[in-house]
């Protein structure tokens, strides 16, 4: 009876609002979803069937003992979220041995998984299943199925729960479909951890969970939270400390009731801070940030528009006059404004130019805007524009472009009738073929000095360990595709004092002394110092090859090469890389240690054109001299937001691999230029890997063919059309 | 999602690609004091064709707004990036461009002069999202510094519990708004407006 007193309390202190897009402002905010105490959308302990959209990420953090959690989630898709926990349990210590433990406590790390399985309708509720720590010890391991509908102002929430959700548990309907659903037999299950271990999913008895959101009026998107709890404290985590398992040193404190209560106050879209009384007798608290970058712009307008060329009349009167006025005239308005002119070439009523471009993302946008040059200054008489477009010293694509067309759909801009007549093609730049080349002094030399963090997340050490930096970076353009770059950084100031963990691995340690190139990293390093040479070795083949000798990266010094197959009218890419690689010295200066080895990978991409996903292969002999292949999953967003996953299998065991039976992580790279008003092609990237091991690393060498050639694909061209004349 | 927000997690989180000086230096300023103001100083003034109006809606966005047309007590402000606001004896009655525009369909009901209290409805006109409310509002006048009156303007919207309080100053001697702090849309932080008159 207690229950239903709360019900009829809960939901007649709420107003009935009246209906109609007022709503929007009575309750701001309320579109979007919130966080529960494990990291994900949903109640507070228990999950909902919400999504955030599409190219969301977020972060979200909480504590309710005995855990403190810590999640990066990722909506790839409207159907799928993906997120990564990282928990520090209070009640168990770090290992079984106290002396390696110290204080450290015990650390989980999971991945979650929810799908959307039908879509909200008028009568019909969201529907979603997920499976909770399906790629970790299984200490919080469940599954669900959940409904969510929205009723006015409540969002109510009904699900069926298994595993560590399944408290009261009632038969398991799956029961009929297989007996092998009647027991959830874990025992089988225990590994390294990091194996995605399906045996037991949606396996023994079920619980019922469920709840509403409520969202309240007049209070800036502020909302209460009701939930029936049916998380089986008995079975998640270590619930009777040693009891429970030799790590654990004390007991939780079992629940008094299962109704749990919560507030979320959204001081932002994006920043929701909560607060909720749960299990009876425990007060949790924490916060979420997401980004929605699934969209182009998504936060700050851009203005940046082209700068137009003033005094177009005169310009054409005088270039008409001769051909090199027509070049200097280009070549002074494409310069001043970011995209070098390299050469240029007057042909009947034809005029030939080509530029390289680092401002833009959208290869249309760079290419309208040296159109609009080009035909603020051309002579009347020019009726075709060919752009040809350059990066490394190497022809990417060609823009055939009737003037008359672009020019009269700009105003209104038609970019897709625009679109209609630029023919785009594959490019094979030859510098003698133009008349007009502009001579440029070598070596061009190039710096800018930037703020760097280094990082490291959830090792067993803490959940973040960083290094603030100053990094110096720098290019000597020694030819058009020849030139030395370096990064070289000062730490100013680091917490990896704290950095204790040494490697146990025993594969040779091409990664796992991380922390020595930490510790002893975090003054002066060179990042990297590279001879790169890009080449095309067949003429008119889409073939790019690349030579590379130097310091690499963080860990190696290498000396082999790159090459790819790119056709510009497909979907995929081939190629291989081959690299003598000699591990550096821990300060990460000039020195090397006594490893060395071969390492090589055959390299396959394919774009999957409606879903957008980029799958790419790397098969060959790994730095630590195993052989396998990665497998790496990523999507883009039109804003630019790449996120992905990887994971590998080489030809190690478990055992030999180590905790976490096989490489695996997640990434993902924001856009800048989505927090500024003005474009930009930098982007700040982010990986995790849940456990750092030597099994399937590879040589991580700056400018890969794949990224140096985007720009060589007709589809990375036609994605943005509707950027032309922005 | 604000700038400031943007910081802290790229501070945290990059570890592959970077952000140079050049766009840091801005973005913190602009996160943490807002973009620099616009200031009228006489040369600013005395440089200005036309009549126009210092627009100031909060951190980072300090436009400057010209006279583009005058039809009775209704001034038509525009500004260079195409953002337009209708002001009614210095009310903000419409405006387009913004990320939140209005529409009140009464605006004759504002006066700046009245000998009493004057109290009444505007009906208005959301944008983004659309939804119509209307505003109760009690307006009174006051005595001001030097030459100036000040009328207070108390406005309630009953459907989202907000009340607020518009601010007009205004200059005896024309009988002009030169300044106002007003409200305009709930999801918009306060507008500060100068008007600068140069006929």
């Amino acid at each position: 009876m207690k229950v239903f007193r709360y019900l009829i309390i809960f939901f007649l202190i709420l107003p009935n609002i009246s209906e109609g897009s007022i709503n929007d402002y009575i309750y701001p905010k309320s579109n979007y979803p919130s966080f529960s105490n494990s990291g994900t959308i949903g109640l507070i302990q228990m999950p909902s069937a919400r999504m955030l959209p599409s190219g969301s990420i977020a972060f979200s953090w909480s504590d309710s003992d005995p855990y403190q959690r810590g999640s990066f989630v990722g909506q790839p898709f409207s159907w799928m979220e993906a997120s990564y926990q990282y928990t520090d349990v209070n009640n168990a210590l770090y290992s079984l041995v106290p002396e390696f433990s110290g204080d450290q406590t015990y650390k989980d790390k999971s991945f979650d998984v929810k799908f959307l399985l039908l879509k909200e309708s008028e009568f019909i509720p969201a529907v979603a299943a997920g499976i909770r720590d399906m790629g970790g010890t299984g200490v919080f391991a469940a599954e669900y199925i959940v409904a969510s509908k929205r009723v006015k102002n409540f969002d109510f929430s009904l699900g069926l729960g298994w595993g560590s959700f399944s408290n009261y548990g009632m038969s398991n309907p799956f029961n009929k479909i297989d007996d092998s659903f009647r027991e959830r037999d874990v025992s089988s299950n225990i590994t390294q951890g990091g194996e995605f271990t399906t045996g037991y999913w949606f396996s023994g008895k079920v619980g019922i969970f469920g709840g509403a959101e409520v969202f309240l009026p007049n209070m800036n998107g502020a909302r209460l939270k009701l939930e029936y709890d049916s998380t089986d404290y008995e079975s998640e985590g270590f619930p009777y400390g040693k009891d429970s398992f030799n790590l654990a040193f004390k007991s939780v404190r079992q629940p008094r009731s299962n109704f749990n209560f919560g507030l979320v106050f959204p001081v932002s879209d994006n920043l929701h801070l909560k607060m909720n009384y749960i299990k009876g007798h425990t007060i949790s608290f924490g916060f979420s940030l997401k980004l929605n970058l699934g969209k182009k712009d998504p936060y700050i307008q851009k203005n940046d528009g082209p700068k137009l060329v003033q005094n177009s009349r005169a310009y054409k009167v005088v270039t008409s006059k001769s051909n090199t006025n027509l070049y200097k005239a280009t070549l002074l308005n494409m310069n001043s404004r970011g995209y070098p002119l390299r050469s240029a070439s007057l042909e009947d009523s034809t005029y030939k130019v080509v530029f390289s471009q680092s401002i833009h993302q959208s290869w249309p946008r760079a290419s309208g805007r040296v159109l609009r040059i080009l035909d603020a200054i051309s002579p009347d008489d020019i009726d075709t524009f060919e752009l040809g477009n350059i990066n490394g010293g190497l022809g990417m694509y060609k823009l055939t472009v009737d003037r008359e067309s672009f020019s009269d759909n700009e105003s209104k801009n038609y970019y897709k009738l625009a679109a209609r007549n630029i023919k785009t093609d594959p490019y094979d730049f030859v510098l003698e073929n133009y008349e007009f080349q502009p001579t440029v002094k070598l070596p061009e030399f190039f710096w800018k000095v930037v703020p760097t963090v280094k990082t490291q997340f959830g090792g067993p050490d803490g959940f973040f360990f960083g290094n603030f930096r100053l990094s110096l970076i720098t290019e000597i353009a020694l030819k058009s595709n020849l030139s030395i770059k370096s990064q070289i950084s000062v730490g100013v100031a680091d917490n990896f004092s704290e950095l204790t963990k040494n490697s146990d691995s025993i594969l040779p340690h091409v990664r796992t002394d991380v922390v020595d190139y930490l510790k002893e990293g975090s003054g002066l390093t060179i990042n990297f110092l590279q001879v790169d040479q890009f080449f095309k070795p067949l003429k008119n083949k889409n073939v790019y090859a690349k030579f590379t000798a130097g310091y690499v990266e963080n860990m190696f010094g290498a000396v082999g090469g790159e090459i790819l197959y790119r056709p510009f009218y497909s979907n995929f890419a081939i190629g291989a890389e081959l690299w003598r690689a000699k591990q550096r010295e821990f300060k990460q200066l000039f020195g090397f240690r006594d490893y060395e080895t071969t390492t090589g990978h055959i390299n396959f991409y394919y774009k999957e054109p409606r879903s957008k996903i980029i799958f790419s292969m790397k098969g060959g002999r790994f730095l630590a001299e195993d052989s396998g292949i990665n497998f790496d999953f990523s999507r883009r967003f039109k804003s630019g937001l790449r996120m992905g996953v990887f994971f590998a299998k080489t030809d190690i065991s478990e055992e030999e691999f180590g905790e976490g039976s096989f490489d695996k992580g997640w990434y993902f790279f924001m856009p800048i230029e989505a927090f500024f008003s003005n474009y930009s092609k930098g982007a700040a990237g982010f990986g995790l890997r849940p456990l750092t091991r030597d099994g399937a690393a590879y040589l991580k060498h700056s400018y890969n063919l794949w990224g140096v050639t985007e720009q060589s694909n007709y589809n990375n061209i036609a994605r943005d059309w509707d950027s032309l004349y922005e | 999602m604000n700038k400031f927000s943007f910081l802290l997690i790229l501070l945290c989180l990059s570890a592959c690609q970077y952000i140079s000086y050049n766009q840091l230096i801005p973005l913190v300023r602009e996160a943490t004091i807002g973009l620099p103001d616009i200031e009228l100083s006489e040369d600013f003034i005395s440089n200005q064709e036309f009549s126009f109006a210092r627009v100031d809606l909060g951190k980072g966005a300090n436009i400057i707004m010209v006279l583009h047309k005058i039809d009775g007590n209704f001034y038509t402000w525009i500004s260079e990036t195409g953002e337009k606001v209708v002001t009614y004896s210095g009310k903000v009655v419409r405006t387009e461009g913004l990320i939140h525009n209005i529409e009140i369909f009464n605006p004759d009901r504002f006066k700046i002069f009245s000998n009493a209290e004057h109290i009444g409805i505007f009906d208005v006109m959301l944008q983004d999202p659309q939804a119509f409310i209307q505003q109760d509002f009690s307006s009174k006048l006051k005595e001001g510094q030097e030459d100036l009156l000040i009328l207070e303007e108390n406005i309630s919207i009953k459907v989202l519990s907000f009340d607020y309080t518009n601010l007009y100053w205004i200059e005896k001697k024309r009988g002009k708004v030169i300044r106002t702090k007003q409200f305009i849309h709930p999801k918009l932080p306060i507008l500060s407006i100068d008007f600068i008159y140069k006929y």
